[in-house]
């Protein structure tokens, strides 16, 4: 994995006799090579280390960083760290999805060039988007100390306990703004959503009983069932010659992860109330239209309520907040479900504890390729006879659905379009 | 972020703790210390992006401190208020596009701007910020916000 997370993207469009001959989504950004950084580290710095990869994500790769060094060092974690880690995890969801709902997508369904404009127009929606976003920086900072790059979790648990006035500060605010989590979810569905079903893989985590966040198997809508441990058995990154990122293939094919593929396999792990505002909003998945991602990532953020409550009252101090073990070499393999879909790691350990090794694979390598097959159907369906203007408009649309890591530089995606008779 | 529990007068330094972007944080160590917390917050914020809004919201007055570049000579001090603040221009290179002007328009159309916005830039030049530039910088932000906390008739050192 070339571990960039924002940059510059670029499409390259060349139309042939009214049919698309070729189409590259090309990012440009230059490698940022985190994987070797880590090499010779020490495995005690990876979370802090993994955690700048990205400014939207961090709690993602620390989590997933974490469950692989874990299961090398044996250390199996107590109910408590389970459950915060959970918690930190729903604080990440809810941040990192009204940002992309209000800042990124909205204004796209609503025709309007950005959240600038929208907010003069619909200045409750983006001021409620933005008091649920801080709602989920408010819980990650509680957890990791600061809700941007955070600090405060370690391999074997966190540094420290928070106290339960905090905890109980928190729920105050979360079960004031649930009402408002609701109301989202039943905007985004009457948001005049194109109408783009397509035939693609969906894979997520699975996991019993839970709707999937820190753990679990990779299925897939197409039966896949397999250990993370399998998972570079079954998925393929590859370079391609106009990209910097890599693109990943599950035997050949491209695929979804995200919010969509989460909630098209895992619908009947939503929490109840999440599933029953799911009947009132008159949506039905699974879902085939990606731009129906808008919707799931509202859900989301209101199962992400829904379960950070529940942790929350539930909660009580610990003394062992975090627990420790004698390092060891080994390899071990994280995976979980970042706001963007999976994020696959696999360490290998010296005996001092030091990384040999590791890789990274993160949602948006692995679904690049669904978005360049997405662009193929979604602009032969628009019209390629249109100007040149709607078709760039159009394409940022369906790349921005998708919520990449370099949606900045798709808001001003440069579009190269050659018409060969 | 509860703004019942800020002070009315918030100093915000916008940046990154590492250089080159590391202006705001420079400055907010300068600053830090002047002030009695109960009256001014001093903060260094890494990128906040619309987080932002969040540190404005409840302020009567906010003085926004970060780098700048508009072809002036390095050092330059640029103050700016009111609809001159409209003059930052949008560069989106920042977190998903949403850098500091991005910001304060998405806050002004929302209605979010504090009373008082006053925004004290920077030149940046090729070289790190000189120590001289520093200290010519927090004293321009110490004395604007002596001066609101003055026309207030609060109390403003430590």
């Amino acid at each position: 994995m070339l571990a960039r997370v924002e940059g510059e993207g670029a499409l390259d469009l060349s139309i042939e006799n009214g049919e698309i001959s070729e189409l590259r989504l090309r990012i440009f950004e230059p490698p940022r090579l985190f994987e070797k950084f880590l090499e010779g580290r020490s495995h005690l710095e990876v979370p802090d280390m993994v955690a700048r990869i990205c400014g939207i994500c961090p709690v993602a790769y620390q989590m997933s960083a974490v469950q692989a060094l874990e299961s090398i060092l044996g250390i199996e974690p107590t109910p408590w760290i389970r459950d915060m880690r959970r918690l930190f995890y729903c604080g990440e969801w809810i941040e990192s999805h009204s940002l992309h709902i209000h800042l990124l997508a909205a204004p796209d369904f609503l025709g309007f060039s950005n959240a600038i404009d929208m907010a003069g127009k619909y200045p409750d929606v983006v001021r409620r988007g933005l008091r649920i976003q801080e709602a989920g920086n408010a819980i990650i900072s509680f957890l990791g100390g600061r809700s941007v790059h955070p600090v405060g979790a370690r391999v074997g648990g966190f540094w420290h306990a928070p106290a339960a006035a905090a905890a109980a500060k928190l729920l105050a605010e979360l079960q004031a703004l649930l009402p408002e989590a609701e109301a989202l979810v039943l905007w985004t569905a009457a948001l005049p959503l194109p109408h783009a079903t397509q035939d693609f893989e969906c894979v997520s985590l699975g996991h019993a009983g839970e709707y999937p966040i820190t753990r679990g198997r990779i299925v897939s809508s197409r039966g896949l069932d397999i250990s993370i441990a399998a998972f570079a058995d079954e998925f393929q990154e590859s370079h391609a010659p106009h990209s910097t990122a890599l693109h990943c293939h599950h035997r050949g094919q491209d695929y979804l992860v995200g919010p969509l593929a989460r909630l098209n396999l895992n619908l009947d792990q939503l929490p109840a109330p999440t599933r029953a505002l799911l009947e009132r909003c008159g949506m039905r998945f699974p879902s085939f239209n990606v731009f129906h991602s808008i919707v799931a990532r509202a859900l989301e953020i209101h199962a992400a309520f829904v379960e950070a409550i529940r942790l929350l009252e539930a909660y009580a101090p610990t003394a062992t907040p975090y627990l420790e073990a004698a390092p060891r070499a080994g390899v071990g393999f994280g995976a979980s479900e970042a706001p963007r879909g999976i994020l696959w790691h696999r360490y290998e350990l010296n005996e001092d504890g030091s990384i040999a090794s590791a890789r990274i694979v993160p949602p948006t390598s692995q679904n690049q390729a669904r978005i360049e097959a997405d662009l193929r159907a979604s602009l032969h369906r628009f019209g390629l006879e249109q100007p040149e203007e709607k078709i760039r408009q159009h394409a940022e649309t369906v790349i921005r659905n998708y919520d990449p890591c370099i949606s900045c530089a798709t808001h001003f995606l440069k579009l190269s379009i050659k018409h060969k008779a | 972020m509860n703004a019942h529990l800020h002070p009315p007068v918030r100093i915000l330094c916008i940046g990154s703790p590492a250089e080159p972007d590391n202006l705001g944080f420079l400055a907010a160590h300068a600053l830090m210390g002047r002030f009695d917390p109960e009256q001014v917050e001093v903060l260094a914020l890494d990128r906040p992006g619309p987080r932002l809004i969040e540190h404005m919201r409840g302020a009567d007055t906010v003085i926004l401190v970060d780098a700048v570049i508009s072809g002036a000579a390095p050092g330059t001090l640029h103050t700016l208020e009111g609809r001159a603040l409209d003059g930052l221009v949008m560069h989106q290179t920042s977190t998903h596009g949403f850098g500091l002007a991005e910001t304060l328009a998405l806050a002004d159309r929302m209605g979010e701007l504090p009373p008082h916005l006053k925004f004290i830039g920077l030149e940046a030049g090729a070289q790190p910020f000189a120590a001289d530039e520093i200290a010519q910088l927090a004293k321009a932000v110490s004395d604007t916000a002596t001066a609101v906390l003055d026309s207030a008739g609060k109390p403003r050192q430590v």
